[in-house]
C-alpha cells in the first residue's frame, strides 16, 4: 500500500478517534500536536488502526513509535508483508 | 525485583489501603504484582518502572529505600504514554474494559515537565523509617543527575496530596510546590486515595 493511502485512512482513523476533523498526517506529527490525543485515545487509536489494516503491533514496535511517520512506515511494512 | 514490587506498591498507595491498579482493572493483589513484573520485565525505557531506573539504599546488605528516577521524554515519548501502552498491550480487554475509570484519571493529571529529572516509587521499609534514608537517595539521584550527559536543569516529583510522608521527604531536599491538580469527578475517591495531585519541583 502506498504511504499516501496510508495517510488518507489515518487522517479518517483519527478524525473518528480524536474528533480532530481531516487533518494533515505529515510524518513529524505527534501526540502534542494534537488536543486530545493521550495515552488513553493513544491505545484506541493504535487498536482502531490494527483493526482496519488487519494488523497486530509488537510492544517493542508501539513503544518505539516516536511520530506520525513511524507509524506508517510500520503499516506499510506490515500491510506488504501480510 | 520483589522489593521493587514491593516499594511500587507501596507508593501508589500513597499510604493508604487503595491500590490504584486493582481499582481501576479489577485484580488481587497476586494479579497486581504479576502485572508490575510484567511490565518490569518488558524492559521498556523512558517509564517509570523500568529498572535501571530504580536505584535502591541498603542497609546491612538488605534493601531499605528504592526511588525510580529518569529523564522526561528523553526517547521522544512521554512516560505516561509508555506506560500505558506497556499496561493497555498486557492487559487487554481488561484495559479496555476501564475506559471510564481512565478517563475519570484524566481529571487529575498533571503533564510532566519535559526533560526534567523525574522522581517516583519512593518507598521505604517501616523498620528502616526516621532514619532519613529517603533524603539521602533522593539527593544520590540529583547529584547522578546533575553530572549525567543530560545535565537536566530541573527535577519533579508528582505525588497524591495526602502523601504526606513523602511530601516530607522532598521538602527537605529543596522541592517547592509547583502545581496542582484536584479532581471534583465523583468516582475520583473510589479510585484513588486522595482527589488532588501536586507536582512539586526544584531547580537543579
Amino acid at each position: 500500500m502506498e504511504s499516501s493511502d496510508i495517510r488518507s485512512q489515518l487522517s479518517t482513523i483519527f478524525d473518528s478517534v480524536f474528533h480532530c476533523g481531516a487533518i494533515n498526517i505529515t510524518d513529524d506529527l505527534t501526540a502534542d500536536q494534537v488536543e486530545k490525543w493521550d495515552s488513553l485515545t493513544h491505545l484506541t487509536m493504535i487498536a482502531a488502526v490494527e483493526s482496519h489494516f488487519g494488523i497486530r503491533f509488537k510492544l517493542k514496535e508501539l513503544t518505539g513509535m516516536k511520530n506520525t511517520g513511524d507509524l506508517v512506515r510500520l503499516i506499510s511494512e506490515k500491510t506488504k508483508a501480510g | 525485583m520483589e522489593f521493587i514490587t514491593d516499594g511500587i506498591i507501596h507508593a501508589e498507595m500513597s499510604g493508604s489501603t487503595k491500590l490504584p491498579y486493582q481499582t481501576l482493572f479489577g485484580l488481587t493483589l497476586e494479579e497486581t504484582q504479576t502485572l508490575i513484573r510484567h511490565v518490569i520485565e518488558e524492559d521498556i525505557d523512558g517509564q517509570e518502572w523500568y529498572l535501571p531506573n530504580f536505584s535502591i539504599l541498603e542497609i546491612d546488605g538488605e534493601p531499605a529505600t528504592c526511588l525510580s528516577s529518569w529523564i522526561e521524554g528523553e526517547n521522544g515519548n512521554g512516560s505516561g504514554l509508555l506506560k500505558a501502552q506497556v499496561m493497555g498491550w498486557i492487559l487487554k480487554e481488561k484495559w479496555t474494559n476501564a475506559t471510564q475509570q481512565l478517563e475519570c484519571l484524566k481529571s487529575i493529571q498533571l503533564p510532566r515537565i519535559q526533560s526534567a529529572l523525574q522522581l517516583e516509587c519512593i518507598y521505604t521499609k517501616k523498620e528502616y523509617r526516621g532514619k532519613g534514608l529517603a533524603s539521602k537517595l533522593i539527593k544520590h539521584c540529583i547529584q547522578e543527575a546533575v553530572t549525567s550527559p543530560q545535565q537536566p536543569k530541573m527535577a519533579e516529583i508528582q505525588l497524591l496530596g495526602n502523601n504526606e510522608a513523602a511530601m516530607r521527604s522532598y521538602t527537605k531536599c529543596g522541592f517547592l510546590l509547583r502545581e496542582q491538580s484536584t479532581s471534583s469527578h465523583p468516582e475520583i475517591l473510589n479510585l484513588l486515595a486522595h482527589h488532588t495531585r501536586v507536582s512539586l519541583t526544584r531547580n537543579l
